[in-house]
This record gives structure tokens, C-alpha cells and sequence, in this order.
């Protein structure tokens, strides 16, 4: 379904990714874990198409996002739904707006049409009556629900998620988690997840693969529980542990990037 | 099973379905083959709409549907809302696991339920009257305490010049001065260009051309100048700051700021407002130049005359105090830009959205004050 091959990822000239290789099977739900700037959303951007590789290719379903021209690149990504960090919901718009707005963008339905497919959408995340409602007037948690809801709007076979669990308690963090497992085994859609959280880790992933910033690309993959029993990398035992790294082993310094200067 | 087989181009690349209806004593059934999705779902509905007909009871077997998404859930809920209305019931006989997978995530009673009705937003004009009264009060309220805010601020900088941000007022005097100084030379060299021939028209009528010095002169650095100039440091430097300040709201970093137990008008406001203090008269001093050079231009390539006899005659109509008066202005008007900006910045609620707004307010606001503050000075400069 997605295969990323010898991939290469740079800002300017800064290495972060370096020749990573792997491929997501459909139905599949694959996660992506590592430490804090290992490059994991870096990785993410580049198989939504929104960064492109330095070298390399990124296929989805055969198609190239990599090589593709815009007008192709919107083709792939109709293909896939993304759940943004915090939401992306657009302010100006009511969340049954939100979720209305590729339907209305991209399919030729009529109006009730929509209406009842937003609220089945809705009813799905468990925000059914909240249409009418502005995103500023949602919880944290909400906004992640209903940013799902968008993502789901036109049916999507792959469903990426940028840390999903990200400022959320617990309770709804692992409600979270069961609604993405419930979309994969319902619908088969297949899952595609960034997280460094292990609860979630260990609730989503069918197979990880664990990137790192030191090594530019992946030091370790499979299923998660068999990772925190047996590995032999102190890195990767150490993650799946929730451990502290060995002292030689830590970065001295910033680990992101400095941020460019802002204009007035 | 009678094979009276309809297929359905849905106009679709994506597929198509198959119905197979029968009629039986229990009602109309129909088995549904294909694919059913999000791009054929209306069409799906208005077929099986045209064939229930008044039937009391349809009974569907979806066991051939080879995929079936989120659209067909919205068939399924659509035929059992219209089934339902009319006193009848939907059934389904058969069913795969995708679609049993689909309907497991739903709650179709709170679907079948009729959506609720959009919040009302329609209010008398009493009460529009009565809010936009209070949001004027609150304007007004909001507006003096930060010009209070700004004055205590100004102060603290002038009795404590060391625990001014002068970085920050450093980098802004460079947004705000150095940066505009290609659009104000632009502006106003045509703005003196402009003036200078239209007075060059009427003056020669006269034979009076020598006096466009003075015209130009005068409406340059007593008016024109410091306007223009001002209109142009509210478009760039009261909206950047409104913008700036806007997003640091939105964004909490307002918040951390206050808690951090710093004070928001030094870090924030002060640099901005003694930069543009600063930076504005020069600016303006700048633009009174070019402008005038923009009416020389006029005069000596357009007229023929000397640019010696020019110059005399614009040294000869201009008092010192014509200059200064522009200058007042400047200061006054940098006043406003940047506190009206600092303002409306913390004026954002959340959002995107309101950023935009505040910093359209921002301009707008800047420009009104600007034109009405220069109204004042010109009749407390005509009585003095």
C-alpha cells in the first residue's frame, strides 16, 4: 500500500533522514515511534506529500508522491485522511462545516446528502448535536475527535495520524486509540501513526519501526511487545522501557532545529 | 428471484452497483450487488426511493455488496428515516462484514433522530442596539486604560531609560524606519511631482511660476508630508504589530508572559511605541525632502526653471516653525499608530480568524485617528 524506498530527507543541507527503506501493508496498523526529533514528523510529512524527499521515493498504492505534479499529488492524497497534532480545524468554520467542506469540495452530492453523511461522521467520533458548535468553543480532545472526523469524510483507505495522543489525559487518549482500532478492524482502513507514547503504542501498532536521530533513519522494527522483551540495542530497550538512556549515549544541546527569524 | 437486473452507471469511475428487486406477500425485497460509496450513494438512494413506492416493508440483502463505505451507511440511514415516515420498516437480510463493521461504529437511533435545529442568531434591534452600546462602552474603557497603560510605560522609559527592551526598540526602529524608507522616497517624490504639476498648470496661467516653490513647499512639509507618511507607517507598522501581538495572544504567549510576572507594556508595547516615536519624524523629515525634490523636478525639467531659483524661493517660504508643526504631528500620529496597534492586538480572541480582523482594525482605526488627530492640529495650529 505505501512503500518508502531509500528515502533521503534534508533541511537545507542538514541531514535528519538518511537511505530509510520500509513498506505498510494494507489493513495494516503501522507505527512510527522515537524520541523527540528523530525525524518521525519529518517522515510523516513526506509520505503526506508536504515535504519532498532529497532523493528517494515515496509510493502510494504505485504512484510516486515524490515525482508527483501537483494535479497528481491531490489525486494521492484523496486516497489518505490526515489527523493534524492539534486539529487543524478551520476557526472560521462550524465543526459540521469542517467536516462538510471536502465532501462539498469533492463529491457532487446534495445538500441533505451531506448533512446526514457529517453527522454519521460526527456520530462515529461520538460528537453527534455538536454541528452547529465553533471550534473555539471544543476541548482538546474534541478538536482531535472532530479533526477524525474531517480526516474520515470521503472514506479514506489510509489514515495517518500525527501524535495523536499528544495533550490528551489518559482516558481520552485511550479512547482515542480504541476509535483508531475500531476504524481499522470496521473498515479496514489502513493506519498509519506517529506517537512516542508506549500506552498507545502498544494498544495501535500491529509493527513498528523505531527511528532515530543519531542514526538518521531506523534502528529497529516489528511488534512493539516483542521489542520491549528482547533487543539488543540499549537504545530500543531503553524506549520501550521507558528508561533513561545511558549517559554517553544522550545529545548535548538543542535537538530541533533554531527557529527562523520572524518579520514584522 | 426474478433477474430483472438494472445496472446503474453511476457517472463514477469508481463502480457501479446492481439492483435485483422481487416482490413477495412480505413486501418489496431487493439484493444489492457492487459497490456502494460515497460517489453513488445519491443516486443509489433516489433508485431504491423510486421502488419502495409505498411498500411498507423493504427488505435489503446487502450479502453481494463488494465494497461499501461510509455512503452507504448514509443510504441505509436515509431509506430507514423514509421508511419510518411513512409508517414502514427497512430490514436488512443480508450483510457483509464491512458493513456490519460500518453500522457496529454508528449509533443508528441517534442518527435516525432528527438533526438538531441550528442555534437561532436572529436578535431584535433592541437588543443590537443595547449590545453594541456596552461593546462601545467596553471599547472606550478598554482604550483608556491601555492609553493609561502606554503613558505609565513611556514614563517608566524616560525615568529608567536602562530597563528599556533596547533591543527590541532597536530591531523595530529598523522595521519601522529604515525598512519603509524605499516606500515613503516612492510616495512622496510623486506626491510632489503630482502637486507641483498640478499647481504648475494654474500657476503659469498667471505667469506666476516661481510660487509653485512656495505651494509645494508648504503643502508638502505642513501636510502632505507627515500624512502621507503616517498612512504609510499604519499600514505597514500598526498592522505588523497588531499581527505580531495578535498571534503571541492566540498562541498563549501573552499568558506566559503575565505569569512569568513580566509586564506586558514593557516587553511588548514600549519598544514599539518609542521606536515609531523615534523613527516616525525622521521619516517624515526624509519625506518632506524627496517630496520637495519631486516639486523641483517639476519645476526645472517641466517649467525650465533654475534649480538655484527654486531652491531660494523655497527657503524664502518656509519658517522653521512649518517644519517643526510637521514634525508635532509625526509625534502625535506615531502615538496612535502604535498604540492603536498594540491594542487591537491584544484584542484577539482566538484563532486565525481574529488575527485577521485585528489587524484590519488596526490600519482602519490608525487611519481614522491619524486624519482626525491632524483636523485638530490644523485649527489648534490656525488659532495659535
Amino acid at each position: 500500500m505505501i512503500q518508502v524506498q531509500h528515502l533521503v530527507a534534508k533541511y537545507e543541507d542538514r541531514v535528519i533522514l538518511n537511505d530509510i527503506s520500509f513498506d505498510v501493508h494494507r489493513g495494516e496498523r503501522f507505527v512510527i515511534v522515537g524520541g523527540s526529533g528523530c525525524g518521525k514528523t519529518t517522515l510523516l510529512r513526506h509520505l503526506i506529500g508536504l515535504q519532498r524527499p532529497a532523493s528517494g521515493r515515496v509510493l502510494i498504492d504505485g504512484a510516486d508522491v515524490a515525482a508527483a505534479g501537483e494535479d497528481e499529488l491531490r489525486t494521492i492524497q484523496r486516497k489518505f485522511g490526515m489527523l493534524f497534532q492539534n486539529g487543524a480545524l478551520f476557526g472560521s468554520l462550524t465543526l459540521g462545516e469542517n467536516v462538510a467542506l471536502p465532501l462539498e469540495e469533492y463529491t457532487a452530492l446534495p445538500r441533505e446528502m451531506i448533512q446526514l453523511l457529517v453527522r454519521i461522521k460526527l456520530n462515529m467520533v461520538n460528537l453527534g448535536g455538536f454541528e452547529e458548535f465553533m471550534i473555539s468553543e471544543l476541548s482538546g480532545g474534541m478538536k482531535k475527535r472532530a479533526g477524525l472526523a474531517r480526516a474520515v469524510a470521503l472514506d479514506p483507505s489510509i489514515l495517518f495520524f500525527d501524535e495523536p495522543s499528544a495533550g490528551l489525559d489518559p482516558i481520552t487518549s485511550a479512547e482515542l486509540d480504541e476509535l483508531i482500532v475500531q476504524l481499522n478492524r470496521s473498515l479496514g482502513t489502513t493506519i498509519v501513526v506517529v506517537s512516542h507514547e508506549l500506552a498507545s503504542i502498544y494498544t495501535i501498532a500491529d509493527r513498528v519501526i523505531m527511528l532515530d536521530g543519531g542514526a538518521k533513519g531506523i534502528i529497529a522494527s516489528g511488534d512493539p511487545r516483542g521489542l520491549r522483551e528482547q533487543h539488543d540495542d540499549p537504545r530500543v530497550h531503553a524506549f520501550f522501557n521507558r528508561q533513561p538512556r545511558p549517559a554517553h549515549d544522550r545529545p548535548h544541546g538543542g535537538i530541533n532545529p533554531p527557529a527562523s527569524g520572524s518579520a514584522v | 428471484m426474478s433477474e430483472a437486473a438494472i445496472a446503474a452507471d453511476t457517472g463514477d469511475t469508481r463502480g457501479a452497483y446492481q439492483l435485483l428487486p422481487e416482490t413477495d406477500e412480505r413486501g418489496l425485497r431487493v439484493a444489492v450487488r457492487g459497490r456502494i460509496e460515497i460517489g453513488n450513494a445519491q443516486q443509489l438512494f433516489n433508485d431504491l426511493s423510486a421502488r419502495i413506492d409505498g411498500a411498507k416493508a423493504l427488505a435489503l440483502d446487502l450479502s453481494g455488496v463488494e465494497y461499501f463505505d461510509s455512503g452507504g451507511g448514509a443510504v441505509l440511514i436515509a431509506l430507514r428515516q423514509r421508511m419510518a415516515k411513512a409508517g414502514g420498516v427497512l430490514r436488512i437480510t443480508g450483510s457483509t462484514p464491512a458493513i456490519d463493521g460500518f453500522l457496529g461504529l454508528v449509533d443508528q437511533d441517534a442518527l435516525l433522530a432528527p438533526p438538531p435545529l441550528p442555534v437561532s442568531r436572529h436578535v431584535g434591534l433592541a437588543i443590537k442596539i443595547g449590545e453594541a452600546s456596552i461593546a462601545t462602552w467596553h471599547d472606550v474603557r478598554e482604550l483608556l486604560l491601555f492609553t493609561g497603560e502606554v503613558v505609565l510605560g513611556l514614563r517608566d522609559a524616560l525615568l529608567n531609560p536602562r530597563r528599556m527592551r533596547w533591543r527590541e526598540t532597536w530591531l523595530y526602529m529598523e522595521r519601522t524606519g529604515l525598512d519603509a524608507l524605499p516606500i515613503v522616497a516612492l510616495i512622496s517624490f510623486l506626491m510632489g511631482l503630482i502637486t507641483a504639476f498640478q499647481a504648475a498648470v494654474q500657476l503659469t496661467q498667471f505667469g506666476a511660476d516661481i510660487y509653485i516653490a512656495n505651494l509645494v513647499g508648504l503643502s508638502i512639509v505642513r501636510e502632505l508630508g507627515p500624512l502621507m507618511t503616517a498612512i504609510i507607517a499604519a499600514g505597514r507598522s500598526g498592522a505588523a504589530f497588531a499581527a505580531e501581538i495578535g498571534t503571541m495572544k492566540v498562541s498563549e504567549e501573552v499568558d506566559a508572559l503575565t505569569t512569568m510576572g513580566f509586564d506586558r507594556t514593557r516587553f511588548l508595547v514600549t519598544p514599539k511605541v518609542v521606536s515609531l516615536l523615534l523613527m516616525l519624524p525622521c521619516l517624515t523629515l526624509f519625506a518632506d525632502m524627496v517630496g520637495i525634490l519631486g516639486g523641483l523636478t517639476v519645476a526645472t525639467v517641466g517649467l525650465g526653471l533654475p534649480v538655484q531659483v527654486f531652491v531660494r524661493q523655497t527657503r524664502l517660504a518656509l519658517g522653521i516653525w512649518d517644519i517643526y508643526s510637521g514634525l508635532v504631528k509625526s509625534v502625535a500620529f506615531a502615538i496612535l499608530i502604535a498604540g492603536v496597534g498594540c491594542l487591537r492586538g491584544f484584542q484577539a480572541g482566538a484563532g486565525a480568524e481574529s488575527v485577521g480582523r485585528v489587524t484590519t482594525s488596526a490600519i482602519v482605526a490608525g487611519i481614522f485617528l491619524i486624519i482626525v488627530a491632524d483636523a485638530v492640529f490644523t485649527v489648534i495650529f490656525h488659532a495659535w
